[in-house]
C-alpha cells in the first residue's frame, strides 16, 4: 500500500511538471491570433485522464494553475481565477464524459470538447466576475474556431502518446474503443 | 495528399465528429455576420468603477484608461480604435489589433477595460440599459 503510494505520488509530481511546461510554453509561445492559445496542458489533464483517474486529473490540473501562477506573479488575481476555472471545468467534462460514456469520444473528441469547455467557462467567468458585461459573449464564435483548432492539435498529439503508449505495454492502459491502441 | 486527414477523420466516433463540425459551423455563421456589420463612428469605453467613456472614432487621438493594474492607452486613427498599451501580462488586447465594426469588442479581462463599437438594431441592450 505504501509503495502503491509513493508511487502514485511520483506519476502526479511528473503530470504537474510536465503540464506545467507546457504551460509556461504556451504562454511565451507567439500567437497568430490573440485567442489562439495552444492549451498544450490539456494534454496532460488528458492523458492523466486514460492512465488515472478524475480525482487524480483534477489534481494535477489544479497543482499546474497554482504554480503556474505562482511562477508567473499572479497568484490569486483574475487571471488565475480564469485558468482555474477553465481547467477544472475542462477536466471535469472530459473526465465525466469519458467515465460515464466510455467510447462515446476519442481522445480527439475529448480534447475539443474539454477546449470548448475550457474557452466557455473563461469566457463566462469574465463576464460575470471580472468585466461584468454581457458584451463579452459576442467573442465566443471567434473562441470556438480556436477551441476546435487547438483541441484539435493537442488531441491527435494526445492519441500518438496513447497508442505508443499501449504498444510498448510499459503502462497499462484500458483499450480505447474507438482508437486502435 | 489529403490521405492522412482521410485516415483520422475515418476513426472518429459520431460524436468526435459532431463536436468538431458543430463549432465551426455555429462560428462561421455568426464570424460571417460579424464581418457583414457596418462600421460606425463612435466608440464605448468600460471600466470598473467608472464612468463610461463615449470616443468620437471621426477624431484621431488617444486616450487614457485606469483599471486596477494600470493605464491601458487606447489610439484611435483612420476612423478605428486600438488598445495600443496595457499594463497586463499576456498582452490579449494589444494583440487583438483595431476595431470599426458595429459589434466589436476590444477586452482587457486582468484590467477590467472593454472597448466597445455599439450597434444599431442588431443590439437591443443598447439605449435600453446603457
Amino acid at each position: 500500500m505504501k509503495a502503491f503510494a509513493s508511487k502514485k505520488i511520483t506519476w502526479i509530481a511528473v503530470f504537474t511538471t510536465t503540464a506545467l511546461l507546457l504551460f509556461l510554453f504556451d504562454s511565451a509561445f507567439p500567437r497568430p491570433l490573440p485567442w489562439l492559445k495552444p492549451g498544450l496542458a490539456n494534454a496532460v489533464t488528458l492523458l492523466a485522464l486514460y492512465l488515472f483517474d478524475l480525482p487524480t486529473a483534477l489534481l494535477i490540473v489544479i497543482l499546474r494553475v497554482i504554480l503556474g501562477n505562482l511562477l508567473f506573479g499572479t497568484l490569486f488575481s483574475p487571471t488565475m481565477l480564469l485558468s482555474l476555472g477553465g481547467g477544472v471545468a475542462a477536466a471535469l467534462v472530459m473526465g465525466l464524459s469519458r467515465f460515464l460514456r466510455p467510447g462515446l469520444f476519442s481522445p480527439v473528441g475529448l480534447s475539443v470538447l474539454g477546449a470548448l469547455t475550457h474557452n466557455a467557462v473563461q469566457l463566462a467567468l469574465a463576464a460575470l466576475l471580472i468585466v461584468r458585461s454581457d458584451h463579452l459573449w459576442a467573442l465566443l464564435p471567434w473562441m470556438s474556431f480556436s477551441a476546435v483548432l487547438t483541441g484539435l492539435l493537442v488531441g491527435l498529439s494526445t492519441w500518438l502518446i496513447l497508442t505508443r503508449l499501449a504498444a510498448s505495454h510499459l503502462l497499462k492502459i484500458d483499450c480505447l474503443k474507438a482508437i486502435d491502441c | 495528399m489529403h490521405s492522412w486527414i482521410h485516415s483520422i477523420w475515418d476513426r472518429l466516433t459520431p460524436a468526435d465528429r459532431i463536436v468538431i463540425l458543430l463549432p465551426l459551423a455555429l462560428g462561421l455563421f455568426f464570424v460571417l455576420q460579424d464581418l457583414r456589420a457596418p462600421r460606425s463612428d463612435r466608440a464605448r469605453v468600460t471600466a470598473e468603477g467608472q464612468a463610461e467613456l463615449l470616443i468620437d472614432l471621426s477624431v484621431d487621438s488617444s486616450y487614457r484608461v485606469s483599471g486596477p493594474l494600470g493605464m491601458t492607452e487606447l489610439r484611435v486613427a483612420d476612423g478605428r480604435v486600438s488598445i495600443v498599451a496595457s499594463p497586463c501580462r499576456q498582452q490579449l488586447c494589444v494583440a487583438a489589433g483595431e476595431i470599426w465594426r458595429q459589434g466589436q469588442l476590444l477586452v482587457c479581462a486582468p484590467n477590467r477595460i472593454l472597448v466597445r463599437i455599439p450597434g444599431s438594431s442588431a443590439n437591443p441592450y443598447d439605449g435600453v440599459t446603457e
